[in-house]
């Protein structure tokens, strides 16, 4: 009896430390399987993050592509559009400049008419004179019955010789103002010379004496457009009449005006024409603008302000040359460089 | 002849338990221990995910598993450490170091461990424990791991010796006579260690050695001294691995 109750007793323990032993068991197996089902949805929770994170940084990537691509296009047609007007303004600018080169050549062609003009009044008066004479003494010679074959033949013969030199101003004006339309060796001394058979007649009633120095008369031939040459001379010598013309208003006293031209070779085979005069000289304030178009110091119904921009133009773009200015006691001294022709 | 409850952990010495599982139906048995040395406590070979739940079950039975400081991995293989994740984090305890070869760690962090490591290669080799108790750790290259160790307990003369002195059998006891374990061993040894070329060195080395018992992980105890150079004459000799072609 004690045996049983003894062995019922084991028997009871015995099956609780089973029943516990499985229990702990079954939480532990639990526990595990919750570790590792954790384990895996951390794993899972953290994949879809990622793939989450670098779908949103995609997107974003994508959005900033999309606004610098908008920007990109926005900028090229901003730009394009101010190319356009770029252009055309380009266009307009080069279409007025023409215009001005235009209106400049129209004016400096008026200039040289103008003072052709005056050159031929100035050199039409004496044999206009003359040929007045003429007539008027056709009447005389009829009252006094002088008028015979001989007289007739001497009074046509004085007034064709009138005429022609009058034709022949004409001619020679014509030739002095066409423009050159090939470069030509030339003598730098023959063009000053035919400008001053132009002017020497306006310079002489101005009081102004002229003189002219070189060494050797062969060593100054250049190949080049040979009148515009000659519109330059021109151009400097008016210009230092007038300033003579101006200094002598200012200086009563002052009687005989100066212009010296003087010709050099330079070591370098160029040619220096140096031209002064005893004028009033450049303001110092405007020698920097002198050879701009448009400016002149002058009257506007003297000067057209495009003589000395037109001669730079000349000298420095057509012959490769240089002409500038500069003051010299009492006057001004306006200085070109060109090269000698080659041979 | 004692009978053991397999159901229970069991009693080696007074302070190193063996907290394994006995599956009736396995030829390879696998044998965690616990080794309770007043504040370290250290678990060798914690095993793997389907065994978990029992060996923590008996390591609850002695002590709190948030007391346990290191585990021992003497290599890298699933059944060694296939639950070390889930056992960290029901440990729970921010001094817990796992105990290995510098080259192991390499493998072993693909568990997803999260807590520190002793690198024993990188500490002399050695473990000094609160109580000054030493653990020294012998290298087994090759044994069948390349990072392979084996832990001896200088005080208590026991070697834990993984996979070596291990056997294969469904006619498994805890605590066998050396003699009838020798088909069980050789059976094993033929089949995971690569070459008698580096087990005969190995056993040279523990020939020399003063060991009381061995604590295999797979297999059964080798208790006393005789035995154990029993075994190590047995296994220097054996022909394995590539030796068998």
């Amino acid at each position: 009896m004690k045996k049983d109750i003894l062995t019922t007793g084991n028997q009871h323990f015995n099956d609780v430390r089973n029943i516990n032993r499985d229990l702990i068991e079954k939480a532990l197996e639990m526990r595990c399987n919750a570790y590792l089902a954790h384990v895996k949805a951390k794993l899972l929770t953290m994949t879809i993050y990622d793939v989450n994170s670098s779908k949103t940084a995609l997107k974003r990537e994508v959005a900033a592509r999309t606004i610098i691509e908008n920007q990109i296009k926005h900028k090229s047609a901003q730009l394009e559009e101010l190319n356009t007007q770029l252009e055309k303004r380009v266009v307009e600018e080069v279409e007025k400049r023409r215009e001005n080169e235009l209106i400049l050549a129209q004016q400096s062609k008026m200039a040289a008419m103008g003072e052709m003009l005056g050159a031929i009044a100035h050199q039409w008066r004496q044999p206009l004179n003359a040929l007045g004479l003429y007539i008027q003494d056709i009447e005389e010679a009829y009252d006094f019955g002088e008028l015979n074959k001989e007289y007739i033949h001497k009074a046509v013969t004085n007034s064709m010789n009138q005429i022609e030199f009058m034709s022949n101003t004409i001619d020679d004006f014509r030739n002095f103002f066409k423009s050159s339309k090939e470069k030509t060796d030339f003598n730098v001394i023959d063009s000053i010379n035919e400008v001053l058979s132009i002017v020497t007649a306006s310079l002489i009633k101005d009081k102004i004496e002229l003189s002219i120095k070189f060494s050797d008369f062969n060593n100054f031939k250049i190949h080049s457009f040979a009148n515009e040459f000659k519109h330059v001379i021109l151009n400097i010598i008016t210009n230092a009449r007038d300033a003579i013309n101006d200094a002598r208003i200012i200086d009563s006293k002052m009687e005989y005006g100066r212009i010296l031209i003087t010709i050099d070779l330079l070591e370098d085979k160029h040619i220096k024409i140096t031209i002064e005069d005893n004028g009033t000289g450049v303001p110092e304030k405007i020698i920097e603008q002198i050879f701009d178009p448009y400016f002149t110091s002058k009257h506007a119904s003297v000067g057209t302000g495009i003589g000395l921009y037109m001669s730079k133009v000349i000298i420095e773009k057509n012959m490769r040359g240089k002409l500038y200015v500069n003051n010299i006691d009492h006057g001004a001294r306006f200085i070109i460089e060109i090269p000698k022709a080659s041979t | 002849m004692i009978q053991y409850n397999y159901n229970d952990s069991i009693n080696i010495l007074r302070d190193i338990h063996w907290v394994g599982f006995y599956d009736e139906q396995a030829d390879l048995h696998c044998n965690p221990y616990l080794m309770v040395d007043g504040l370290d406590v250290i678990l060798f070979d914690p095993g793997s995910i389907p065994h978990f739940s029992i060996v923590m079950r008996k390591i609850i039975d002695l002590i709190h598993p948030e007391s346990i400081n290191h585990i021992v991995a003497s290599h890298q293989d699933p059944d060694i450490c296939g639950n070390l994740p889930v056992m960290e984090d029901l440990i729970n305890n921010p001094e817990l170091r796992i105990i290995t070869e510098s080259g192991c760690v390499r493998l072993i962090q693909h568990y997803g461990i999260n807590s520190k490591y002793f690198k024993v290669d990188k500490n002399n080799n050695k473990l000094i424990l609160k109580s000054g108790r030493v653990l020294e750790f012998i290298p087994t290259p090759y044994l069948h791991s390349p990072f392979a160790i084996m832990t001896y307990d200088i005080k208590t003369k026991t070697l834990f010796s993984s996979d070596i002195f291990g056997t294969v059998s469904k006619d498994w006891e805890l605590f066998k006579e050396i003699n009838s374990t020798f088909k069980a061993m050789k059976l094993w040894h033929q089949a995971i260690m690569p070459s008698n070329v580096i087990l005969k060195k190995c056993m040279e080395k523990l020939q020399d050695m003063d060991i009381e018992r061995i604590l295999p992980q797979h297999g059964s105890i080798i208790e006393g001294s005789a035995e154990v150079k029993t075994a190590i004459t047995f296994l220097k000799d054996l022909p394995c691995g590539i030796d068998l072609d």
